[in-house]
């Protein structure tokens, strides 16, 4: 129940009623990070999404040398955010690196088979997520837009 | 309502942050950003609200640096 009530404050998942956000719970689990570990790596072939429940991540791209930038924080996402997504859309490897930047960070954990799974049993689910996740998407790159003003 | 903010700190160093926050903020509220804590300047709606979430952009001044307050 209790993430269930942590999944009805995320906007990813707005517009799922009580019973699609229990199944969505189902194929979540939970973990901790601490200052300075990695979420994500860049470049690697990770599969899941993570929702931050408290605690603030730093996105960083260009560790890893790829693209041939120096390496930069491109933003910081705190409660409520999502991150991984772009893996879970379009099956990519990485983009950046995540790390905890606060003495925790808890997250819950979705992975891609489940999530996929999910989505092809109940479309509904499918169609609010992945319309919300672009939604996010969009937000993000609104945010990016405002920043480099 | 839940906030999704996207906050901005003009000439400071800082790439910014996207947070959530159970409440509109208003202008002089500080906020925890991890490593910075921030106060808002500026605030305007980013986007039409979507059931109860509404979008916001804020604009922020530095207050101090190396906040660590554990989980933000």
């Amino acid at each position: 129940m209790e993430t269930v009530r942590l999944l009805r404050g995320v906007a990813v998942f707005d517009g799922l009623d009580e019973g699609e956000l229990e199944q969505m719970a189902e194929i979540c689990r939970q973990a901790t990070f601490r200052r300075g570990e990695a979420l994500t790596t860049e470049g690697s072939d990770e599969n899941q999404m993570f929702v931050v429940r408290d605690g603030m991540l730093e996105v960083t791209v260009g560790e890893q040398g790829h693209g041939g930038l120096p390496a930069h924080t491109v933003v910081n996402l705190g409660s409520g955010q999502v991150v991984g997504e772009m893996s879970l859309v379009d099956h990519g490897p990485r983009s950046a690196t995540v790390r905890c930047v606060t003495d925790t960070c808890r997250v819950l954990v979705i992975e891609r088979p489940a999530f996929e799974s999910l989505c092809e049993s109940n479309h509904h689910i499918g169609m609010v997520v992945y319309r919300n996740l672009a939604a996010d998407m969009s937000f993000k790159l609104r945010h990016r837009h405002l920043a480099r003003r | 309502v839940i906030c999704k903010l996207s906050i901005v700190i003009p000439a400071y160093e800082h790439a910014g942050a996207i947070l959530d926050t159970n409440h509109v903020p208003e202008i002089g509220e500080r906020l925890n950003l991890g490593d910075a804590l921030v106060e808002v300047i500026e605030l305007e709606e980013l986007l039409p609200a979507r059931g109860d979430f509404r979008f916001f952009h804020a604009t922020c001044r530095l207050v101090s640096r190396n906040h660590q307050p554990g989980n933000g």
